[in-house]
């Protein structure tokens, strides 16, 4: 057994890299936090027509998410209810129904059981079908064209769930009139480590840019002293934001140009821009444009335009699914550039994407070591000088965004959900905690 | 289906075929050896060097389970690009290449068909193997087609065009760090 | 049973690669391939479903569930697990109306027909 309060310590800044290894904290974390949390699906964009499915994954459940008849979505294990195999082995497309290809028990698009073979000789019509569905995901919830499900009746709404986070995430979800839309076909890759590391690094890790990510600046720019220019973005001041688990990190740009995209891009951002500062606000346009996570795996980087699921696969193993989006309706050469820079920097052969991977599985394989996976981790970055609403920015925020306020804010999360903590304690909890930060800054 | 059937390509003369089959080994050779910077000069400036993403599709879609030209991809680099890719692996700071992975290309199955242009449509398999530290293995297999344009350089052609597709749809690796 | 030609659905009703249901006892469905339409039985004689909601092409129909699979023209059984043919009916256009009839008592002794030239074709 292990005791939750002993393996991290948020307010000390301390991890027990066993978390990243234990099998048991990992099929633990699958009930508590994965089966608890709202968890990514799918983009609007992904399902444009009845019949539109995705076989996806919620942790390591498999998942169809249905565009139905009426335009809604309905998500639904992707397991026969006779012998549990899946029902649909396609990874996207168009369906009229999912058949089992093992005993041929077949379901209509919104996952009820409309046929089994021989119903009347082998099961003698006795079979109730209605009660044989696979199992739905109860609630599904559509945010702003982004999908989320979660199996948990009892979790908070998702709006709740985000709480502060609600106005990062619009930065991105929110930016443009017509909204977004994903790239075709999905990146799919394997690494060899704890899911967590990568959610991790995307809610809070700004720190590892200038020296894991050096040579990607190389591969972007010829000209050294350009390069140092956009190396030297990081040097300007920055923020953080943690709240619920989540996490959002961002330098402050003085302009929407240059963006990482280039020079296409940069044009429909200028003819674009009133419409982006009416939607977010100047400040929030410029300035919350970074990386970010949604607890427990979803994630995004916004100057790269990639956002991703870390699928957990067992403590030592991801699989990550990773999608460009694109502003809807910009000019084709606009989406290009936009597409370009997606797959040239993060995607498994991206230039600073490739070195992600290296620092994750490195630090997994040496946690094989039963002294290392003993030997505590330093995330005291920043810890003590956390504040609130810092120029206007809502919830939890750092002064600079070389900080592991983020970091420690998940794993908080994740600690309260591991120790079996109900929704409604949690909550309590944080407003405590929140109660005692205030009147120590204050 | 009978024999009559199976469409026979055009073949290209035992000489041609030779001259692309080496080309293409030594184009490999040059990525074995690390020497990247020699490499690039094999390929033409309006070069695109593409390896789109694949998914599983049902057997109505399997026409489309290749990603298209605006669709996800593992590469969409044009000459510049592969500069800088080049620039990257030998700044000594690429670590998911520093120190370097150790490669073993293997090339077979090379069918050449020569077009209108003179150029030569080229497709390959491959199987290129990666060794990294101490126990990191990855194993990258797939088809590749060349446009290969004739060039006035030692080795006879330059690559204009790369297209590469892997079987696999999730891709068994934490990252494609290398060349393919 | 009625032996008169009944309206159906108009040309416009029906996409191509869709079909129009026609909720007579059994039900027929109106099949649009190309430019061509057909009438057949609705229901697929594998299992109980219907081939209204089904894939459409090239003058066959293939039923979602367990891809049993019918020539439009003849209702003859392409792909198994069904090995009974559909029921056709006949079938016209008049403008952009489609009109079909449906004979029982024909598709009897049609089926009655196949039935013997299967057996004469297994002796």
């Amino acid at each position: 057994m292990f005791d939750i309060a002993d393996l991290v310590q948020p307010d000390k800044g301390l991890i027990d890299p066993s978390i990243y290894t234990d099998p048991e904290i990992y099929q633990a974390e699958l009930a508590n936090v994965f089966a608890r949390s709202w968890l990514f699906l799918a983009h609007d964009s992904q399902l444009p027509k009845k019949g539109s499915f995705l076989q996806t994954y919620m942790a390591e459940d498999p998942v169809l998410v249905v565009r139905q008849r009426d335009g809604s979505v309905k998500a639904f294990l992707n397991q026969c209810r006779h012998r549990g195999m899946r029902i649909c082995r396609a990874d996207e497309g168009v369906a009229k129904a999912f058949t089992c290809s093992y005993h041929g028990w077949a379901y209509n698009i919104a996952g009820e059981l409309v046929n089994v073979p021989m119903e009347d000789r082998a099961y003698h019509n006795e079979i109730d079908k209605s009660q044989w569905g696979p199992r739905q995901v109860p609630r599904i919830h559509n945010y702003k064209g982004f999908y989320f499900g979660t199996w948990d009746d009892e979790a908070p709404s998702f709006e709740e769930y985000l709480g502060d986070m609600a106005w990062y995430f619009d930065a991105m979800a929110d930016r443009y009139d017509d909204g977004l839309e994903l790239v075709p076909g999905a990146t799919k890759w394997v690494i060899d480590a704890n899911w967590k590391f990568a959610a991790e690094q995307f809610a809070s890790d700004m720190y590892h840019v200038p020296i894991s990510h050096s040579s990607g600046f190389v591969a972007l720019f010829d000209d050294p002293e350009i390069r140092a220019l956009a190396a030297g973005a990081l040097a300007a001041p920055g923020r953080q934001f943690s709240g619920n688990g989540h996490g959002s990190g961002f330098g402050l740009r003085p302009d929407l140009v240059p963006d990482p995209a280039g020079p296409d891009f940069d044009a429909f951002l200028i003819e674009r821009r009133e419409e982006i500062y009416r939607r977010l606000g100047e400040q929030r346009a410029l300035a919350v444009y970074g990386h970010n996570t949604v607890f427990p795996n979803f994630s995004w980087l916004a100057t790269n335009n990639t956002m991703r699921v870390w699928h957990p696969r067992g403590p030592g193993r991801i699989e990550v699914w990773s999608w460009a989006y694109l502003p809807k309706n910009a000019p084709e050469e606009a989406k290009r550039a936009s597409r370009l820079n997606t797959v040239r920097t993060f995607s498994p052969a991206g230039v600073f994407e490739t070195d992600d991977g290296e620092n994750w599985t490195e630090v997994q394989q040496v946690l094989r070591g039963h002294i290392a996976r003993q030997t505590t981790f330093n995330a005291q970055m920043g810890l003590g000088h956390e504040q609130r609403d810092l120029d206007g920015m809502p919830g939890r925020t750092a002064g600079d965004m070389f900080t592991e306020m983020a970091g420690r804010g998940m794993y908080q999360r994740w600690a309260d959900l591991m120790s079996g903590l109900s929704w409604q304690e949690i909550a309590e909890l944080d407003k405590r905690r929140r109660e005692q930060e205030e009147a120590k800054q204050s | 289906m009978t024999t009559e059937t199976i469409p026979v390509p055009a073949l290209v003369g035992v000489e041609t075929q030779h001259r692309i089959e080496q080309f293409l080994y030594a184009e490999a050779a040059l990525l074995d050896d690390h020497r990247f910077t020699e490499w690039l000069e094999l390929f033409t400036d309006d070069v695109h060097y593409w390896l789109p993403t694949r998914v599983t599709r049902t057997v109505r879609e399997r026409d489309i389970e290749i990603a298209g030209p605006d669709g996800a991809a593992f590469f969409d680099d044009d000459k510049a690009f592969l500069a800088g890719r080049v620039r990257r692996l030998t700044s000594g700071q690429a670590w998911s290449e520093e120190p370097p992975s150790r490669t073993r290309r293997l090339l077979t199955n090379v069918r050449a068909t020569e077009l209108d242009s003179g150029e030569f449509e080229v497709r390959v398999n491959f199987h290129v193997l990666r060794s990294r530290l101490e126990l990191h293995q990855d194993s990258f297999s797939g088809e590749r087609t060349d446009l290969l344009r004739p060039a006035d350089t030692p080795l006879g052609f330059r690559i204009a065009r790369r297209k590469i597709i892997l079987d696999t749809t999730t891709l068994p690796a934490p990252s494609i760090s290398v060349f393919l | 049973m009625s032996t008169s030609w009944i309206r159906a659905c108009g040309i416009d009703d029906i996409d191509d690669g869709e079909a129009f249901r026609l909720d007579t006892v059994p039900p027929v469905s109106v099949f649009r391939s190309g430019d061509e339409f057909f009438c057949l039985d609705d229901t697929c004689t594998h299992e109980d479903y219907s081939l209204a909601d089904s894939w459409v092409e090239d003058c066959t129909v293939e039923c979602p569930l367990h891809q049993a699979k019918f020539c439009l023209r003849t209702g003859a059984v392409l792909a198994q697990p069904a090995t009974r043919p559909l029921a056709t009916h006949e079938i016209k256009v008049e403008g952009t109306d489609i009109y079909v009839r449906i004979d029982r008592e024909r598709e009897e002794h049609r089926e009655e027909e196949h039935r013997e030239g299967a057996h004469h074709g297994a002796a």
